[in-house]
């Protein structure tokens, strides 16, 4: 028999029955549509993560660290590193820059200080690099907003999209968590008071003890006017990449602290046995930028072969995607159960027709229907039962994914997922519908060969 | 002109075993089919005509016993060649006329050329050809269920006849029909097989419908016990007629 022929004949015989073929075809859909959407909610949190990675430098971005300096809220060090003793300078960023296959070394100062607008204050953390990096890390602005300028002696910042809710009343200690209330600030538009030393600031608040604990007249802070040069877009709820800390230009934050600290020792900064400032200027860290991710486990043996600590996201990627690959397996297995259901189901008609079809099929043998054939007819059956089901169960995924999507677009977005918790991709489509096929056929296997074995003689017995 | 035997059994033996008894269903048969010819195997129910008949078709093995059709002995095949030689030898027509109940008449008497692989438009063309054969030109997109059962034993005569076979099998092709309609069908039968000089093989339990055949097997307990010549006796009939 032609294929066109099997075809025919198969699609016929499921259309005698349309309301169980489309009960059975049902089973399938609601398999299928579990099985892609459960593996399409582990791909959406692998895609946020994907897209996390390259907000925060991609892949071929290395961290370089050496002895601390500054004051930073976060620290990375794994702990089968050792401590480098080795500070990043200017000197040092020249020879990273100098490593082939680097293609942008910039230096990296945080440190904190206090932000003040009328009786809101809060602790800002400021992260100061080059405008080359800043520039490199694709900070989303609100529109209207643009990078610090560089070269002045204005600082200038981009805010966070959180920050705003770290202010808190300097009186009544009462912040956001607190009140529920947003302070009154434009980021955008107000001119904040900055500053630096926040040691001599705490005194003055506070009250000044000295060593011998008297109390003494404390230094006065200066404070500093600063402005926006822009807002990271997004709410005070969206959680992003640039959340928390406030970025600037390191050589205007530097000639700052500079005068700020004249004479002194700034915080965070390395000094001599005897509390004297070197001459030299200490980072926090370097942005090192590779310029292909061939070339980054090079680069990375050279800088730890300099005595620094490097990370890359290389190590993290590795790590997650064997996270999900599990996180993706168990969500792929609750919905094979759904799919094994329909298998049975698959399975139980084809069992049911054959009962049906004892004649008919005895009558195709004596008329000299090949075995195969009847064997074939029945697989093709089952397989189109799986088809259908794969492609109505694929259109429902749609549906549901973009429900999900849409109901948790808040959600989803606190959580950190930047793209939707639920991602169809195409192989996943394909996959899914010969996969559905596949399980067709193999329930429908049995049954058709019994279909083949059924004895001819069945059809010349009369009743 | 010497007669080609298109069937040949011999010693032909089926036993059945029925809970500790043996059933010889048919026990030692012997005969020559020629080709061309109307033969009827006439016997009371039980008597072993279906037995017979499924075994000449290679629907059933011989316990014992040689089956040679058309030069080649179908007790040694096995399935695979069972339905292959069916397939290409053999016409059949059933007591229940076995329709599919999905297809139309034309659709239904095409069925076992599509299982040759022959394409829809030829195989198509052919059915309704044999359907103006069997007088049923109005009927052609009728249902099974659309038909009264002489009606749809003609279609069930068309898809025998479709195949070309050498040989057509019936077993009680008229045990659903009214005595009327019985005769229409095997007068249909009986035109239809002198015409183009095919192999007819008819199990019955019925004498008279039995004398449209050629030759006559009559048994008796899986036994052939009398073969009669009906082709003769009406030619010798003829020719007394003639005569006088
Ligand atoms: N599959 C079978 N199992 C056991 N006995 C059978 C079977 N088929 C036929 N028989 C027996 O063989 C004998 C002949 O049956 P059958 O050829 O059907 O008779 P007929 O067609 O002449 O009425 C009967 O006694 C019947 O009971
Ligand atoms: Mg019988």
């Amino acid at each position: 028999m032609s294929l066109t022929d099997l075809l025919r004949m198969s699609i016929g015989n499921l259309k005698r029955r349309k309301l169980r073929t489309f009960l059975t075809v049902l089973g399938v859909i609601i398999g299928t549509a579990s099985i892609v959407v459960m593996i399409s909610l582990g791909l959406g949190l692998q895609e946020s993560m994907y897209k996390e990675l390259e907000n925060s430098g991609g892949l071929t971005m290395l961290t370089v660290t050496g002895q601390g300096a500054g004051e930073s809220m976060f620290y990375y060090s794994d702990s089968d590193e050792e401590e480098s003793t080795k500070y990043i300078t200017d000197e040092t960023i020249q020879d990273f820059e100098g490593i082939e296959h680097v293609s942008l070394a910039a230096p990296v100062y945080s440190m904190s200080a206090y932000a003040l607008k009328g009786r809101y204050m809060c602790y800002l953390n400021i992260e100061a690099t080059t405008p080359e990096a800043l520039a490199a890390q694709n900070i989303p602005i609100k529109e209207g907003g643009s990078l610090p300028q560089s070269g002045g002696n204005k600082l200038e910042f981009v805010y966070g999209n959180g920050i705003i809710q770290q202010f808190y009343d300097k009186n009544t200690n009462e912040g956001y968590w607190e009140s529920g209330e947003l302070p009154d600030i434009d980021m955008e538009k107000d001119t904040l008071f900055l500053i630096l030393d926040t040691e001599s600031y705490d005194q003055a608040r506070y009250g000044y003890v000295d060593e011998n604990g008297n109390a003494g007249q404390p230094r006065a802070a200066k404070k500093t006017l600063v402005k926006a040069s822009g807002v990271v877009e997004g709410d005070p709820d969206t959680y992003t990449p640039f959340y928390y800390s406030a970025y600037c230009d390191i050589t205007t934050l530097k000639s700052l602290l500079r005068k700020e600290f004249t004479g002194r020792v700034i915080p965070g900064q390395p000094s001599t046995k005897t509390g004297k400032p070197y001459n030299f200027f200490a980072y926090s860290s370097a942005k090192v930028k590779v310029d292909d991710l061939d070339n980054v486990e090079e680069v990375s043996q050279v800088l730890r072969g300099m005595g620094y600590n490097v990370q890359s996201n290389v190590e993290f990627l590795e790590s997650m995607q064997r996270e999900l690959v599990v996180v993706e397996a168990v969500l792929g297995g609750i919905g094979a159960v759904s799919l094994l259901v329909a298998a049975i189901g698959i399975a139980n008609t084809m069992m049911m027709s054959i009962y049906e079809r004892t004649k008919e099929i005895g009558v195709f043998k004596v008329l000299g229907c090949r075995l195969k054939n009847i064997r074939q007819m029945f697989l093709m059956e089952a397989g189109f039962i799986g088809l259908l089901g794969g492609i109505i169960g694929n259109i429902l995924s749609f549906l549901l994914s973009a429900t999900i999507n849409f109901l948790f677009a808040e959600t989803g977005s606190s959580m950190g997922l930047s793209s939707g918790i639920s991602y169809i991709p195409l192989w996943l489509i394909a996959l899914s519908i010969g996969f559905a096929v596949l399980v067709g056929m193999m329930a429908g296997y049995f049954p058709a060969l019994r279909a083949m074995r059924l004895s001819p003689l069945e059809a010349i017995r009369n009743q | 002109m010497p007669v080609e035997n298109v069937i040949e059994v011999h010693n032909l033996y089926k036993l059945y075993r029925v809970g500790d008894s043996i059933v010889r269903a048919l026990n030692g048969v012997s005969f020559e089919i020629h080709q061309g010819e109307f033969c009827a195997i006439v016997g009371t129910s039980g008597s072993g005509k279906s037995t017979l008949l499924n075994m000449l078709a290679g629907l059933e093995k011989p316990t014992k016993g040689e089956i040679i059709v058309g030069g080649s002995h179908i007790e040694s095949l096995n399935e695979d060649q069972l339905v292959s030689f069916r397939r290409n030898n053999v016409g059949f027509i059933f007591q229940s006329f076995h329709l599919i109940g999905t297809m139309n008449a034309v659709e239904n008497v095409a069925l076992p050329l599509s299982f040759r692989g022959e394409k829809r438009s030829s195989r198509m063309r052919k059915a309704d050809k044999m359907l103006d054969l069997v007088n049923l030109k109005k009927h052609k997109k009728h249902l099974p269920n659309q038909m009264s059962g002489g009606q749809q034993q003609r279609v069930g005569v068309a898809r025998a006849l479709v195949m070309d076979p050498k040989i057509i099998f019936a077993d009680e092709p008229t045990g659903n029909l009214d005595s009327h309609t019985s005769e229409e069908v095997m007068h249909l039968m009986q035109d239809v097989v002198r015409k183009h000089n095919k192999t007819l093989v008819m199990v019955t339990h019925d004498e008279h419908l039995a004398s449209y055949a050629d030759r006559v097997f009559h048994i008796i307990d899986g036994e052939i016990v009398r073969v009669e010549e009906k082709r003769q006796k009406e030619e010798e009939k003829e020719q007394i007629h003639e005569k006088i």
